[in-house]
């Protein structure tokens, strides 16, 4: 059993522009209304890595920004997580060795890593704190949420989880067919930071969870949106209990204590 | 703190198994080989494991069926480690057993093929392919969780060619807030054309075999490798090697270049002394992240002098594996323990005379010498740092 405390968070998606939009939805204040994308913008970083910065980066760093604020980056370790990192590089990179080998883009590479917002963030933050990337399937919220609540717990430090996926690009698209791009973000500390803690364990079976009424199920295809029924519950100001999907093996039982 | 090493198991380019990575670092013997992977149109040289042609994957498990996961099989069935794993299964259960893998690019090759072969009229991939079971980073480790019957946590690390060192640290820190009651940890690279072409694009691929803190050193020689550990807590039975403590930074400089001065890397190796409560001249062998390149190898040397002048042996192993990327840190945490464990600093294959500008003493050839503690580094791209510290219990 490990608890952690939740002391920020940050939501990002279609029809979910930020996290005050997106507690009006999961508490029912209004409804969820279908929207384009957010296009977020690459503003937290140096004029010299914007045009570099991939969609996949400025995604993962606007939900990290919008969780931290006001607080202290460089005293925050970060856990990235993504089940499928960037895709439209992936497509690029797979294009160029299928036609022409030698077309392939140094700064795409350099890009390709999984690590690519983690490095980003460091850079725009200037933080030399611990940081770690990581790739789970469904359940990669789960996989990122107990790394960094571990992390928290041991470590005795401030942890900024930051889950993101965007959809691939055709022909891989078909292969996982991910309906919206998503991120979230949570900073997570010690018991005691904020008025939600959490207490995580990790049980065999497949997870029993309710997926939040008022959003649309198509999300469930971003294993990032499955940081929304923990959020969800967060809001509702009284203790309770879900499970999230974490691997083909078993689930992460999490109680929500407030 | 410390954490109980109970086994291990590696196949690179060096051999197959602990005995023949032993004698191939006794002897500096390279396993780099002239490029003759797939087309083999770059001109360079590679760390290649044989026979992964005709590894089989169990029927039950075929749908992971990919270079990546075959390779992952292979080093998995070196040293008894599975039989290893399986005992910690029935000693601690199989849910209390996690499994931590680093990769960076699992088995993206089968997509890189895939693409070779979409429909000429709408695009598709052939439908055989599949994101889950082949090139999703978390193939690997799931692939290995499956292989092993384990059900702990389980998850992928891929930080670039750190991943596999980090893998460590998140394991420990499972194990630290009993999470789970041991695990295997490692790191497995295959061959494929995203990094080479990628490195080579980068102007970082050496057209000879790799020459690590050579004063002629002109880059890397990419390889692929499997390797693993069962870490648990300290019981009966173990050879007295363990996992002292880890260090992790983050540069916040650079992309693609490391630091001038190694400041991320002196924060990992001073952060991985810290958590062992060793001091730096406890430390009898570092293993260098050592790829080969100019501003690599230059950035590092500054970190090491830093933080232990010029009085530590200091060696790179990529002239013998080349470098595996995702997978460098585990190989280089194995072989760091091995070289506790028999008593020798391995030398530096390939390298002739090391960089006069460097402060950090350079073990070109290997010499038996009892060990007590030793540390690993391992560097990546996004300025990505972690320093493994080992040592005799």
């Amino acid at each position: 059993m490990i608890e952690v405390g939740l002391a920020g968070q940050a939501v990002l998606g279609p029809g979910l522009a930020d996290w005050n939009a997106a507690r009006d939805v999961l508490q029912g204040a209004v409804p969820y209304v279908s929207s384009p994308a957010p296009e977020p913008a690459p503003g937290l970083l140096p004029p010299t890595e914007r045009r570099r910065a991939s969609a996949a980066v400025r995604w993962a760093l606007a939900a990290a920004q919008q969780a931290l604020a006001g607080h202290d980056a460089e005293a925050a370790a970060t856990v990235f997580v993504s089940c499928g990192g960037d895709g439209t590089i992936t497509h690029q990179i797979c294009e160029a060795l299928a036609s022409a080998p030698g077309a392939v883009s140094p700064t795409r590479f350099h890009n390709s890593v999984h690590n690519a917002p983690a490095g980003y963030w460091s850079i725009a933050t200037r933080s030399h704190s611990a940081s770690t990337s990581l790739s789970g399937f469904e359940g990669s919220f789960a996989i990122g949420l107990l790394e960094a609540a571990t992390q928290a717990a041991v470590e005795r430090c401030r942890v900024l989880l930051v889950a993101y996926d965007l959809p691939y690009p055709e022909p891989m698209h078909a292969l996982w067919p991910v309906a919206h791009p998503f991120a979230a973000a949570l900073l997570l500390a010690p018991p005691g930071a904020g008025p939600s803690a959490f207490r995580l364990a990790l049980r065999p079976g497949a997870a029993r969870t309710a997926w939040p009424p008022a959003i649309p199920p198509s999300f469930q295809s971003n294993p990032a949106a499955w940081a929304l029924p923990l959020l969800a519950l967060c809001l509702r100001g009284a203790p309770a209990e879900l499970q999230l999907p974490y691997s083909a093996a078993s689930h992460l039982a999490v109680e929500v204590r407030q | 703190m410390p954490i109980q090493i109970s086994g291990l198991a590696i196949v690179s380019a060096l051999g197959e198994g602990t005995a023949a990575t032993v004698a191939a670092l006794r002897d500096g013997r390279s396993g780099l080989q002239p490029n003759d992977f797939l087309e083999a149109t770059l001109r360079t040289y590679i760390g290649r494991v044989a026979r992964l042609e005709e590894e089989r994957l169990p029927a039950s498990l075929a749908q992971f069926d990919c270079r990546s996961n075959r390779l992952a099989q292979a080093g998995l069935q070196q040293d008894g480690f599975e039989q290893l794993v399986a005992r910690a299964a029935q000693r601690y259960g199989a849910h209390r057993v996690g499994v931590y893998i680093g990769t960076s690019s699992s088995g993206i090759l089968e997509a890189e093929l895939a693409f070779r072969h979409r429909d000429p009229v709408t695009g598709a991939l052939p439908a055989r392919l599949s994101f889950r079971h082949t090139y999703n980073l978390y193939s690997a480790t799931d692939f290995v969780r499956e292989r092993l019957g384990l059900a702990g946590p389980a998850c992928v690390v891929s930080s670039a060619c750190s991943s596999s060192a980090k893998a460590f640290a998140a394991a420990a820190r499972a194990i630290a807030a009993g999470l789970c009651d041991a695990a295997v940890v490692g790191g497995v690279e295959s061959l494929c054309l995203t990094t080479l072409h990628g490195f080579a694009a980068l102007e970082l691929l050496s057209t000879l075999p790799c020459r690590p803190c050579d004063e002629a050193r002109d880059g890397i020689s990419i390889g692929e490798a499997a390797a693993y550990v069962l870490l648990e807590p300290a019981h009966d039975g173990g050879d007295g090697l363990a996992l002292l403590g880890y260090g992790e930074s983050s540069d916040a400089h650079h992309m693609s270049t490391p630091h001038p001065q190694g400041l991320g890397a002196v924060r990992a190796m001073r952060a991985a002394l810290e958590m062992s409560g060793v001091a730096p001249q406890e430390i009898d062998y570092l293993n260098l992240h050592g790829t080969g390149t100019r501003n690599n190898d230059a950035a590092e040397d500054a970190a090491v002098g830093a933080v232990f002048g010029d009085r530590i042996a200091c060696s790179a192993t990529k002239g013998g594996t080349g470098h595996t990327l995702g997978a460098a840190g585990a190989v280089e945490a194995v072989i760091t323990l091995l070289a506790l464990r028999h008593g020798f600093v391995p030398g530096t294959a390939n390298t002739r005379r090391a960089d006069p500008q460097f402060a950090l003493r350079l073990q070109l050839r290997s010499e038996a010498r009892p060990l007590a503690r030793a540390m690993s580094n391992s560097f990546g791209f996004g300025g990505s740092n972690c320093s493994l510290l080992f040592g005799k219990t």
